[in-house]
């Protein structure tokens, strides 16, 4: 079921970009950002509605009445989060909406992970399965092998610049940065103290970075470049849809925003 | 909120995990097993060792490294160099070439282990592919795309390549020789013939239309003929370099052709065997086995022996008459050996690693390596 509905297609679209793309150099690296921006435009309106819930969500948490009722019920949890659901109803706001997206990042990142190891094909057996998983429209055959060089990087490896006699991770690095600067230009000011979604936004903001940075540093660095063009198109996305949060990014920035 | 996040840790946790299993199995190079044989021992290169295994009573002699090791993975086809010396590379994120000499063994914990002789580690990539040894020099080829010629008689424990040559695209196939040339085929589609004196290129590499993982065969009249992924086999002249089509064929041509002097013999994936005579370039017969045929035929006692991604052995006369079959599991790709009156089989995804069976097709004994 999963390689059916993930890996297979996954593979069979990487390797239909790059059969077009297959006389240019870096070929396979550019096939995975065609991809990624594909992937991107698919999920737009899932990140649309990521970025309205959050919004909406951080509406409420500045409400009147929500920080009323915080304060009234704060002793009765069970209490505060009846209100808290009757609130989301009136409001017609999905508390999972804001973290959907960031779900479905989950299967991609594994599908799309195990489709680039399938589509190098490193192994006799490997190469194998990837005869038999390629759709017949693709002549596979004058395809491989695939040329899994794209810049300076090895896509089917982990990626490292030697550096001063140490093997610097150029992409762990960007993956890092891009993944906390579009974490940073999501989230939204909040003049709530007890706000608990701005807190959580900080937490995920510090942890995702790291999450996809360690990714990016022991994985194919095809991985890294699906990471870093994914970023970016997200920090694309909230600039000109208006709702990046540009302060955010400069020292004391959030504070200055909550104070407005 | 809290719950939304537990969701999210949970979630990254999984990813981790599904991803850390996939490069794992990445990096343990998960491909099938190499085999080989000098007559007495059957060499198993297979996951973390290599095993050598009596073929009469299917003890297993010793195995290499005498403990496991997670950078260390073999798949290659093992080589028994004249001098008895065995030579295996690693497809593990070590990519060590070792010599073992098995007639020095040091007793471990619970398995004897050969000494090394020599090591060579300059390769980037993956060994796939057995090591061709010609007039004291050991022609390497590796995934990274480069031949490397190492010198046997430089007495270097730790090696350096006489000469690296780049080839382009993975090698996976044991370099051949007539003698005066070596040959050495490439996933990137191309046939390369190089003087092993002075490492230059006998003509310009041929284009064969798709990969070429086999070995190619020198034959009876001396021209060459191997198969690959553009469905066909092709005969080369050595001394020009000119390739002519011998036959197309259903599927690709993983295995490299053999012959018994009368006929060439080759499988495709689509589960073909093909005879084809090689005086007059006509197919004499073919047959459709169980499964896939990915692994080269065998020539022994009269008749071909062939496995099956299905897990058979199969046993063919000279006119494709099936002698005998036998179903032993699992999915067969390694190309069977011979020894000690035995044709040998390495089944992936089976109960054991090895089979053997007599020259009737029954099945003599079978070897799991212990844990």
């Amino acid at each position: 079921m999963w390689n059916t509905l993930i890996i297979q297609p996954f593979t069979n679209l990487l390797l239909g970009i790059y059969s077009v793309m297959a006389n240019v150099p870096g070929a396979f690296g550019w096939a995975i950002i065609l991809f990624t921006i594909l992937i991107r435009a698919i999920t737009w309106p899932l990140n649309a509605q990521q970025l309205k819930g959050a919004q909406a969500m951080q509406e409420m948490q500045n409400d009147k009445e929500w920080q009323a009722l915080q304060k009234k019920y704060a002793k009765d949890k069970e209490k505060l989060a009846q209100e808290q659901m009757r609130i989301y109803k009136e409001k017609g706001i999905n508390p999972f909406s804001s973290c959907l997206p960031t779900l479905i990042q989950f299967p991609i990142i594994i599908g799309l992970y195990q489709a680039i190891i399938r589509a190098l094909a490193s192994t006799p057996l490997s190469l194998l399965q990837l005869a038999r998983n390629v759709y017949p429209t693709l002549s596979v055959a004058a395809l491989i092998p695939l040329n899994s060089h794209f810049l300076w990087m090895d896509l089917g490896q982990p990626e490292s610049i030697p550096l001063f006699g140490f093997a610097f991770p150029t992409l762990a690095v960007i993956v890092a940065i891009t993944t906390y600067i579009q974490s940073k230009l999501t989230m939204p000011a909040s003049s709530n103290p007890g706000d608990q979604s701005a807190a959580m936004g900080k937490t995920m903001s510090i942890y995702m970075p790291l999450l996809l940075g360690y990714f990016a540093l022991t994985f194919a660095s095809g991985l890294s470049v699906y990471f870093i063009t994914s970023n970016m198109l997200g920090i694309f996305q909230y600039a000109v849809t208006g709702r990046a949060n540009w302060r955010n990014l400069l020292p004391g920035g959030a504070k200055q925003a909550q104070s407005k | 909120m809290k719950s939304k996040f537990t969701l999210f840790v949970l979630v990254a946790v999984l990813a981790a995990a599904l991803l850390s299993g996939c490069a794992s199995r990445a990096a343990f190079s998960n491909s099938w097993p190499g085999l080989a044989s000098d007559g007495e021992v059957a060499y198993l290169a297979s996951g973390q060792y290599l095993h050598a295994i009596n073929l009469n009573d299917s003890k297993e002699i010793w195995r290499y490294p005498a403990k496991a090791s997670n950078s260390l993975q073999f798949i290659a086809q093992p080589v028994v160099a004249p001098d008895g010396t065995i030579i295996i590379g690693s497809a593990g994120s070590d990519h060590r070439l070792v010599a073992l000499d098995p007639s020095s063994l040091s007793s471990g914990e619970t398995f004897k282990t050969p000494a090394e002789k020599w090591s060579f580690t300059e390769a980037k990539g993956s060994w796939v592919a057995g090591v061709l040894v010609l007039n004291e020099k050991v022609f390497a080829p590796n995934s990274d795309g480069f031949l490397y010629i190492l010198d046997l008689q430089d007495g270097f424990s730790s090696k350096t390549a006489l000469q690296k040559i780049e080839l382009g695209g993975a090698l996976w196939a044991q370099p051949a020789t007539d003698g005066n040339l070596v040959y050495v085929s490439s996933v990137d589609h191309r046939l390369y013939a190089i003087n092993p004196d002075t490492y230059e290129f006998a003509w310009p590499a041929i284009d064969l239309g798709g990969a070429v993982p086999g070995t190619p065969l020198i034959g009876p009249d001396g021209n060459l003929y191997i198969g690959s992924f553009a469905s066909e086999v092709v005969k080369v002249d050595p001394a020009t370099g000119k390739d002519t089509l011998l036959a197309g064929t259903q599927g690709w041509v993983w295995g490299g052709p053999v012959s018994d002097g009368q006929n060439i013999y080759f499988g495709d994936l689509d589960g073909n065997l093909f005879a084809v005579d090689a005086s007059s370039g006509s197919q004499s017969w073919s047959i459709q086995p169980d499964g896939p045929v990915a692994g080269s035929p065998l020539v022994t006692n009269d008749v071909v022996v062939f496995v099956t991604e299905s897990g058979s052995v199969y046993a063919v006369d000279q006119d494709g008459k099936i002698v005998w079959q036998r179903q032993v599991g699992g999915q067969i790709y390694t190309t069977p050996v011979f020894g000690a009156d035995k044709v040998v089989v390495a089944p992936m995804q089976a109960e054991f690693s090895l089979a053997a069976l007599d020259t009737d097709g029954n099945q003599v004994w079978t070897f799991t390596p212990e844990k």
